[in-house]
Order: structure tokens, then sequence, then C-alpha cells
């Protein structure tokens, strides 16, 4: 079993503390819901996850595996057919097989749109092809920002019913989102993030349901402030 | 929308884009303005030139008298022997060479002072004819001897137009360097975060060379092959010339890219590499020799790489020079590409981190 480690992260930009002495770990085997509203450091968290900013202070462990990722803006190359997209950046990191890249192609229905340029699609389509690229390569740990984002209803569940199936002993998933409710019957791990602080983490099971104890946890930050 | 609210739309960009509009709108014209007291006059007087004597016989003073005369239109530089100055003529180092023979001083002596420039540096012709009658005439007055000055063409006889091939050569691989790649990569920025978590910004920067390199060799075919069609006499696929070429292409494209890359993609870094462009093309004397316009415009082409690129583009392509007379040259520009490519390297770091 594969894990990614915070230990004591904080990260600045400039006046402003984005991230406040996080520890968390995300492993394999689980999906892991990242929850928090906007501004809580959910992004910054992600950034730092796939490398692309640095810790202030603290570090973070990565396993050896490999970090997919879908953006809460889609990614890709917009002069680029959804075909040729999968092709170059499956050669920067190939699928396992096949068999599992035309799986995710049926199970995002991005045959119909295939040779169309990636620019052109719609949201909702752009976001599908946003996520086949984070499976492509079947990542040790896939993190998706809002990955039900533009996506219409039969697509959502869908897509709710393969992040549902993704994690085993050697895949997991992180999902950042607002929308806990959505992934209700699939998390089984959530970490809440207000203001740049781990306010809550632990495993779904031992506790009330997700959305309901991150309305608790934000009820219980605003309560105080809301008393003085 | 009403006019004054759309008005007061254009006033907050204003606002939120004061910096860079000030840096557009005022530093950059302001630079341009200032640039212009690099133009000071059309007629040549500042011109690297080669003094030399014609035998041993020639004395101190003849040499120092002619060298006298000639600083009114040129920068005269004194030279041991012929050999030495032709080799500096090939390099660009002087465009003309003044042999000096012995009896200057002597009233009864009729000296003739040969005055030696290269077929090739055609934007030079007119204005060595006119410098050779203007000299004749100072010297008839200045010395005792009969003197007159005979001007001698030496190399190949080649048309302007043969000669803007070359330069055409280096300005539009100028333009490749500061406007095309930097745009290419700017188009890809928005997958930056992507390539940065499947591979990285380093391979994806050396895949572009990787293509963009070979690419610009589309260009110079091109070019020779109208050249050929024309039945010019120039060899632009001379390896010294592509050399040249390529060497400019990786470091005024790792400069422009760095620049992109500090600025973040933004539209500033664009104006930059315009002005840039501009500088390089308005500083570095690709068609006319150093020396034209103002001695400040001869002492900063000296110190622009692109400057020696052409020089050995037209050594190499126009006058068939071998590359070896020109090893330092390539060195030099070779030492500007590596510290070009540290400033991209510098840059990409520098964005990153600032991610």
């Amino acid at each position: 079993m594969a894990a990614i480690r915070f230990e004591d992260v904080v990260k600045r930009y400039g006046e402003v503390v984005a991230l406040d002495g996080v520890d968390l770990t995300i492993e394999t085997g689980r999906c892991h819901c990242l929850l928090g509203a906007n501004g809580s450091g959910k992004t910054t968290l992600l950034r730092l996850l796939l490398g692309l900013t640095r810790p202030t202070t603290g570090t973070i462990d990565r396993p050896d595996g490999t970090i997919g990722c879908s953006f809460q803006t889609p990614t890709f190359y917009p002069d680029l057919t959804v075909t040729e997209n999968l092709d170059v950046f499956g050669a920067m990191a190939p699928p396992p097989d096949e068999a599992w890249r035309a799986d995710l192609i049926d199970v995002l229905g991005l045959e119909r749109v295939a040779t169309r340029p990636a620019g052109a699609l719609s949201g909702g389509w752009q976001k599908k092809l946003d996520l086949a690229l984070a499976f492509l390569k079947r990542p040790t740990i896939a993190v998706l920002d809002e990955p039900l984002d533009d996506l219409d209803d039969p697509s959502k569940r869908r897509l709710r019913r393969f992040l549902a199936e993704y994690p085993d002993e050697d895949h997991g998933l992180l999902i950042a989102t607002h929308h806990v409710t959505d992934f209700e019957d699939t998390l089984d791990h959530l970490t809440v993030l207000d203001h740049g602080r781990v306010v809550s983490d632990g495993p779904i099971e031992d506790g009330p349901a997700a959305h309901r104890r991150y309305l608790d946890l934000i009820e219980a930050e605003l309560t105080p402030s809301a008393n003085e | 929308m009403a006019l004054g609210s759309l008005f007061a739309r254009e006033a907050r960009w204003v606002r939120h884009n004061a910096g860079v509009l000030v840096l557009v709108l005022l530093v950059l014209p302001s630079l341009f303005a200032v640039s212009t007291v690099a133009f000071q006059q059309v007629i040549p007087r500042d011109t690297p030139i080669a003094v030399v004597p014609e035998s041993e016989s020639v004395s101190e003073d003849e040499i120092d008298a002619v060298t006298g005369v000639a600083a009114f239109f040129s920068r005269p530089h004194d030279y041991e022997s012929r050999d030495v100055a032709e080799r500096a003529l090939a390099r660009e180092e002087v465009y003309a060479i003044f042999v000096v023979p012995h009896g200057l001083f002597d009233e009864e002596a009729s000296v003739e002072i040969e005055m030696i420039v290269e077929e090739e540096m055609v934007p030079y012709e007119q204005p060595s004819l006119a410098i050779a009658s203007i000299l004749s005439g100072q010297l008839r007055g200045t010395f005792p001897a009969e003197t007159t000055v005979e001007r001698t063409a030496i190399g190949e006889d080649r048309t302007l137009s043969e000669f803007l091939v070359s330069v055409g050569t280096i300005l539009l691989t100028m333009v490749y360097a500061f406007v095309y790649l930097p745009r290419v990569v700017a188009d890809e920025e928005r997958v930056f975060q992507r390539i940065r978590v499947e591979s990285s910004l380093w391979r994806l920067l050396a895949a572009k060379y990787a293509v963009f390199v070979p690419l610009m060799l589309v260009p110079v075919l091109a070019f020779h092959g109208i050249a050929s069609y024309l039945d010019f006499q120039v060899d632009l696929l001379a390896p010294g010339a592509i050399a040249a070429t390529l060497l400019t292409f990786l470091s005024l494209s790792a400069i422009a890219l760095g620049v992109m890359f500090l600025t973040r993609f933004a539209t500033v870094g664009r104006m930059v590499n315009a002005t840039l462009l501009f500088g390089t093309l308005a500083f570095s004397n690709l068609v006319y020799p150093a020396g034209f316009f103002s001695p400040m415009r001869r002492n900063i082409a000296r110190l622009s790489p692109i400057h020696y690129a052409g020089i050995v583009h037209r050594g190499t392509a126009l006058k068939g020079n071998t590359a070896a007379l020109y090893a330092d040259r390539y060195l030099l520009l070779a030492g500007f590409t590596l510290a070009s490519v540290a400033f991209l390297v510098a840059s990409v770091i520098v964005y990153q981190r600032r991610a």
C-alpha cells in the first residue's frame, strides 16, 4: 500500500498563509475526499501534492508510483483532437494496456468526439477529456479537482460507478470538492480544510454522514465568531 | 451598456494595468527616443580602417600623417603588414586598407596611396568612392608630394541583392527567435500544469528545440533555392553560414523565451521581446558597416554577438571564406548561446518557484 504524506506543511504566499501546519496521509485502497470552503487551501494542497509548487516549510513524501490529475480548469492541447491528446499524453505516461484506454473512452463516452479538436468541445466534453487524461496511465493516486463539474446526470452516474471501483490495494483517489453529497456513496475517508488548517481527518464509517459532519464542523467554526 | 459604463471599465483597466502601460507607453518610447542619439550622421565618419606601410622605407611620420588625415572620415588603426590588414578586412575588423608609400614629404615625388576595399561589402562601395575622392583632395593640400588615392576593390563582384540575401537570412532568423517560437510556446502555457505533472517543462523545451532547430533550415533552403534560381552568387548552405544562423536562433530564442517565462507569458513579455528585436536590428549593424551613423553605434555593434553572426554569415556565404577564419567569432557566438540558455534555465526555475 502506497501513501502520500504531508508532515507539518506550511505554504505562504507573501503575508497570506494558504496552508498552516498540515499533517495528512493519502493512501491507496480508498477514496479520500478533501472538503472545504472557497479559500480553505484545497487547491494549494493539490498543487503541493502534484509538485507544482513547493512548501514553505514541512515535507511531502510521495510514493514511487504515479500520480494522475484532473484540474478544475480542463488542461489539454486545444488544437489537437481528443484522440491526439490521448496519444500525446499516453506517450508521456503510457496506459497499462490498450484495454484500459478503451475502457476509459467507453466510460466517459469520448468515442463520439474522438476526432474533434479538443478546444472546440463543450465544457462537459472538455471535463471528460481531462478526466480521461487523469486516469490514462492508471495512476497509483488519481487527484481530481471537482470532477463532476459540467457533467450531465448520466455522465455523473457512470463516473461515480467508475470512481467507486477504482480504489484497490494499488490505487487510490483524492477528490477535492465543495459538493460532498455527490460522493457520499463513494468516499471512505474525509478531510476537512478550513483557513489552511485540517479541522477534521478520518474514515467516514466512524462518524456521521460526510455532509452532516462537514456542516457541523463549519458551523462549529463559525459559531464563536458569530457570538463575538 | 451606456458609454459611461464602458468608459468606467476602461478606467479600471488602466488602473489595473498601470505598470504595464508605463512600460509600454512611457519607458519603451523613451528608450526609442534616447536611442536616436546613436544616429548622428548619414556619411560614414567612424568606420574602422587599416593604415599599413607599403614597404620598410615608409617612415613613422608618414604613417602618422596619413592616419591623422584619415581620422577626419574614419577611425584608423595602424597595421604592420598588408597580410594582417587584409585578414582584418576579410573579418570586417576594418572596412578599407590604406597602403602608404614612401615619399609623402618629398616635393619632387609623385606618390599613390592605395585604398583597398572588398567587392562583397556592397553598402560600402559608394561611400568608399566618396572617401577616396575626398581623401585625394585633402592629401593634395597636406603633403609636399604630388599625392593621389587609387581605389582597388578585391574579392568577387556582388550585387546588393546578393548581399541582402545573406543579411535577410539572419534578420528572418531573428524574427523567428523573438516572435514566432515565443508565440508557439505561449499558446501551450495552458497545458504547462499537466506537462509538469506528466513530464517536465525542461523536456517540453528540449522537444521544442529538437523540432524548431531543424525547421530553421527550411527558410534557409527557401532563401538558397530562390537565390540559386536568380543566379545569385551566395552559398547559404555553407556549413559556416548554417552554424551562424542556428547559433543566432538558439541564442536569441533562449533570451526571448526567458523573457516570456519571467513575465509569466503576459503581454508585457511580448512587448519586451519586440523591443529587443528592434534594438538588435537597429544596433547590430547587419546591413551597414560598423561606424556608420555614429561612433556610439560602432561601439554598440562591436558589443553585439549578432553583429558578428552577420559578419561570419557574410564571410562564409557571400565571400566564400573558410569558417576557420572566424573561429574566435564562433566561440563568441557559442559562449553567448550558452549564456542565453543559462538565462532561460534561470527564468524557468523562477517561473516554477513562483507558481
